[in-house]
């Protein structure tokens, strides 16, 4: 790692304790990171390696440790938010000749927030390491990411959703979702039910899409991605019929539902639910649930 | 050919070359993902496979293909398809455990592909038994609803019942227990078969209705597909009749009636009919017949009565014992049948008729002792055919008509193997009066033949009558057919001789009811035809003959007797009267030598005195006249009932008629046989004899021609021996030498022209001579 010309004054390497930690893997810009996972009540431990390499000597006001929790927006780059941040001293000031490490132990911080890699925000942990060099122009940093999930409490309350759409005199179905909130390993289980059909479909699909809404007011931004598109019924249906749904939600790169993240945004997920027609005309009912994370 | 029409035609080619070339495409791409996926699973690859397998199963999602087409793509699909399902067998052995799989084929995107997937998968997880073989059953019939699309539905569908047919609960199977009974086959069969009836149903309401009648041949044919169900069902082992009847039939009768669509209507109760064993039937004729009635105008309810009655016919014929005592089947059957035909106001005359004549099949043949029930079906017919003359007598005249009627009266002619039983039903023969006088002929023709062939007793007088009323036709002309009765000479005979033979089968202990029989037939014979006497009469006269010595056996027998012969007399005159003189003349000599027998001597002389007075009246042929009077005299040698004076009487004739043959040599052999006729046991007068012999021998001789004149020498000569041999006093060794002399003396003046055989003739009887002399 190299920092502007002092490159070779020392590396640093930030050591999370627990090896055997599981490693979620993040796609970020076409590349695949491979990163230590904590959940929220965890305590981040760990050393802190500085290798001094012979004949240096750096000479420093103190060193540190902090550990932070912030959401970026892509759109407002350099504007972060921080939402925690804690600091632990680690040496005082004196003059590093040798190589030296420091362990570290963060216990009983909060992290509330999921890690989460956005269209638009990302929401990330991680660690950073100061020395203050002293007569320099700059300090000696590291950084070191580490994800958070947060497991949550099956609700409590988890009705189905049923519900009654339909265009007057040409097509009429009842259908049912037969939960309102889904764990990321769920099965969405369903039927549709059609009281009257007076349009030639072709097919019907229901399609899974995450919303990810950033900002506010005249800043709002929301990017709809479409999961996944499953035909859950070929050919048209006679009045009667009732088509089974059954769709398994651990197959995609799903994250439980945030709702408001430090007023910053928020992360929702939909099924529209799309008949189309011989002509093409789409027709859709578009439904939210609630994704959460089982413990 | 009109322009339109030709591009029509036109167009057809091009619509097939078309389809051809896709489903070529379509096929090649199959085959190609096919070769993927086998390379996958070779290199244990299944994720890979599957993605290969889905995307070959991917061709089926086609909308361009015909019915037809669609399905030779579908087979060369589930054949590739068959590789992945061994190979998850395979794996299944090795422990990998497929419930994971079950889940993992379910992401796929495309409905179809992920269905095919998934049963694939289920029918592996099946024999895995890590599940209830019920609960995947249950699973896979359910998902199968997201496929709406007619066609691909109902491959899918018969797809999903191919590869789980061997997997279903039943008794003796390794799936019944845990994995579930044959009541879960049954729901899963019986929902597997209403989805898809429904989209066979479907098809009949998609598309243009000008393409109705292709749309309708292509239903036809994907209905084994929805049949293939019910076969299914069939084929459960441990369905029993009351499953049956409670759970199975009234399941798929709703689904029938429910349809409401003719073709589906029609082919499924056949199917119903078909598939299923009698036994069942018998228990749940009640429910098929009322769903006959709830079923849509145009099913052809005909098809579906006759298919059953039939069915029901023959399993009464093979097993007699399998049909409910009573009467209620029929009574079911006929009773829903004649209702139907009330319901049903268009159902076509002919029609009708073959309803019945289905009916009177299951009647004769499953109830072969309740002769009433044929007769109810028969007097049924012979109302309707009543009330059918009355509004349209054209219809009887209809080749479908006559078919069906013809039907009626064959029938029981054919399954009772009994004239007189088809004779004796109900309102039988009153049905033959619809038919036209050819056609009559041909029934009646084939009852005959019938009691020919079964041996049929005729043993009362009602049998006889009705008998002869039935065939009338044959030796009765009428009116109708008075002008235009050409019929081939060949055939007549042949009928003729049916009536013939239909006489020897009358039989009956006491003679004189036999007789009777006889006397009853000779009187419907009074009506025939002239031409047709010389065949019927002859038969009854020898039938009749020897009916008199029996009854003469009783008491109180003469006037009978007389009776009878009286009758014979009068029979033989009716030929004679018709001109068969030789016939005549040779029944009066038969009937003579009966009297003799019955000692009737009045009568015999009658008899020999009618024979004379045809030969006299009658015979004109010389050669006819030759055969006529020996016949007579080699009678009246055997006769010996005449007191003398009636004897010379007639010996004084037959010399006489003997004389007046034309050629010399006929007037010989004549006189030779007369001799007999002087040389008999209560007759015996040996001078006359040589007085004969010698006036033989005067004619012989002036006979011109010489062979026959000395053949006539050597035969004169062979009599001579034979009363010399018979102790005639008056025949010397001295006349049979000189008359040797003279027959070697004729020889020997001629001798380079006899022929061997005479010469062969007379050695032998040198040869007897000295025999008789050495003894």
């Amino acid at each position: 790692m190299s920092f502007f010309g002092f490159s070779s004054s020392c590396t640093v390497d930030i050591q999370f304790s627990e090896s055997a930690r599981r490693l979620v893997e993040i796609k970020s810009e076409g590349t695949i990171q491979k990163i230590p996972l904590f959940f929220s009540k965890d305590n981040v431990k760990g050393k802190v390696i500085v290798n001094i390499p012979a004949g240096k000597r750096i000479e420093h006001n103190g060193c540190k440790l902090e550990l932070i929790g912030q959401i970026e927006m892509f759109y407002d780059r350099g504007n972060h938010y921080e939402f925690t941040s804690v600091v632990k001293e680690l040496a005082s000031a004196s003059i590093l000749s040798s190589s030296i490490e420091y362990p570290f132990e963060f216990n009983d911080i909060d992290k509330q927030y999921e890690s989460h890699n956005g269209i638009n925000v990302r929401l990330r942990y991680f660690l950073r390491f100061v020395i203050d060099v002293k007569k320099a122009l700059t300090n000696i940093v590291k950084e070191s990411d580490f994800w958070v999930y947060n497991h949550q409490t099956e609700p409590e309350i988890n009705n189905s959703i049923k519900m009654e759409v339909g265009i007057e005199e040409a097509l009429h179905i009842e259908f049912e979702y037969n939960k309102s909130k889904y764990h990321l390993r769920d099965v969405v289980i369903g039927k549709i039910y059609f009281l009257l059909v007076r349009i030639k479909i072709k097919h019907m699909e229901i399609a899974l899409i995450r919303r990810e809404s950033t900002g506010s007011g005249p800043n709002l931004y929301n990017e709809n991605e479409t999961l996944t598109k499953f035909e859950i019924m070929d050919g048209a249906p006679a009045r009667g019929e009732s088509i089974p749904i059954r769709l398994f939600l651990s197959g995609f790169d799903l994250t439980p539902t945030y709702r408001n993240v430090h007023g910053k945004f928020s992360v929702r997920y939909y099924l529209n639910l799309v008949l189309v027609d011989e002509d093409d005309r789409r027709y859709f009912k578009q439904q939210e649930i609630m994704l959460w994370r089982k413990g | 050919m009109s322009k339109n029409n030709r591009n029509s035609v036109a167009n057809v080619i091009a619509v097939e070359d078309e389809q051809l070339k896709l489903l070529n495409d379509a096929k090649t791409k199959v085959t190609a993902e096919a070769f993927q996926m086998k390379r996958c699973l070779d290199n244990n690859k299944l994720m890979d496979a599957l993605k290969h397998a889905s995307n070959l199963i991917g061709q089926l999602r086609t909308n361009l293909l015909s019915p037809k087409n669609y399905y030779a793509l579908y087979i060369s699909s589930c054949d590739e398809l068959r590789h992945l399902e061994s190979y998850l067998f395979e794996e299944k052995k090795r422990g990998e455990r497929i419930n994971k799989l079950y889940e993992l084929v379910q992401y796929a995107g495309n409905i179809l592909p992920r269905m095919y997937l998934l049963i694939t998968v289920g029918s592996v997880y099946i024999k895995s038994k890590e599940a209830p073989a019920k609960d995947i059953l249950k699973d896979l019939v359910e998902m199968c609803r997201g496929v709406q699309h007619p066609t691909r539905g109902l491959f899918l569908r018969n797809y999903l019942s191919e590869m789980t047919k061997d997997k279903l609960p039943d008794v003796a199977h390794e799936i019944e227990g845990n994995g579930g009974s044959v009541k879960d086959s049954i729901d899963f069969i019986l929902q597997n078969f209403t989805e898809m009836n429904k989209l066979w149903v479907r098809m009949q309401h998609q598309g243009l209705a000008k393409d109705k009648e292709k749309r309708e041949i292509e239903r036809q044919e994907l209905r084994l597909l929805v049949g293939k169900n019910l076969a299914r069902l069939s084929q459960l082992d441990s369905v029993n009749a009351e499953q049956y009847s409670k759970i199975v039939l009234p399941r798929i009768l709703e689904q029938i009636v429910n349809c409401k669509d003719q073709i589906a209507q029609q082919y499924l109760m056949e199917c119903i009919i078909q598939v299923f064993p009698d036994e069942f039937h018998l228990i749940t004729l009640e429910k098929i017949l009322q769903t006959c009635s709830q079923l849509v105008n145009s099913v052809d309810f005909k098809i579906i009565i006759i298919t059953l009655s039939d069915r029901l016919a023959n399993f009464g014929a093979r097993s007699p014992s399998e049909i409910p005592e009573g009467d209620a089947v029929f009574n079911q059957i006929f009773n829903y049948a004649t209702k139907l035909i009330e319901q049903k106001q268009k159902t076509p005359n002919e029609d009708i008729l073959a309803i019945q004549v289905s009916i009177l099949g299951l009647a004769i043949r499953c109830y072969q002792k309740q002769f009433n029930l044929a007769g109810q079906v028969l007097g049924y017919s012979l109302n309707f055919l009543n009330d059918l003359q009355l509004k349209e007598a054209s219809a009887l005249k209809q080749p479908k008509i006559i078919k069906q009627i013809v039907s009626l009266l064959m029938l029981p002619i054919d399954s009772y193997r009994n004239a007189n039983t088809v004779l004796n039903l109900e309102n039988y023969a009153a049905i033959m009066n619809f038919l036209n006088f050819e056609t009559k002929r041909k029934i009646a023709i084939a009852l005959l033949n019938s009691a020919i062939d079964f041996r049929t007793k005729f043993s009362e007088i009602e049998q006889v009558n009705l008998l002869m009323n039935f065939i009338s036709p044959l030796f009765k002309d009428e009116e109708e057919n008075q002008s235009n009765n050409i019929i081939d000479p060949d055939q007549i005979e042949e009928e003729q001789t049916l009536l013939a033979k239909v006489i020897h089968l009358y039989s009956n202990p006491d003679p004189e009811i036999l007789f009777l029989l006889y006397f009853t037939t000779r009187k419907y014979f009074g009506q025939s035809k002239p031409a047709n006497l010389k065949y019927i009469l002859p038969p009854l006269i020898f039938a009749v003959l020897p009916i008199t010595s029996k009854i003469l056996q009783g008491e109180d027998s003469e006037k009978k007797v007389q009776k009878i012969f009286k009758f014979i007399l009068e029979t033989i005159l009716a030929l004679a009267k018709n001109k068969y003189s030789e016939l005549a003349l040779r029944l009066f000599l038969q009937a003579t030598y009966v009297a003799n027998i019955c000692r009737f001597e009045t009568i015999c002389y009658e008899f020999i005195t009618q024979a004379l007075t045809i030969y006299e009246e009658e015979i004109s042929d010389s050669k006819a006249q030759l055969a006529a009077i020996t016949l007579v005299m080699s009678t009246l040698e055997k006769v010996d009932c005449f007191d003398t004076e009636n004897y010379e009487t007639l010996l004084s004739k037959c010399a006489l008629y003997c004389g007046k043959l034309l050629k010399k040599s006929d007037q010989t052999r004549a006189i030779g046989v007369f001799s007999h006729l002087l040389w008999k046991e209560n007759y015996r007068d040996g001078k006359k004899v040589l007085d004969c012999l010698k006036k033989a021998l005067r004619i012989a001789d002036s006979c011109m021609e010489y062979g026959t004149n000395l053949h006539l020498f050597v035969e004169i000569l062979n009599l001579y021996i034979f009363y010399f041999s018979k102790k005639n006093e008056t025949i010397t060794t001295a006349y049979i030498s000189s008359l040797v002399d003279l027959i070697k003396t004729n020889m020997a003046n001629k001798e380079q022209e006899h022929d061997e055989g005479f010469a062969k003739f007379f050695q032998n009887t040198i040869e007897h001579i000295r025999q008789i002399t050495l003894s």
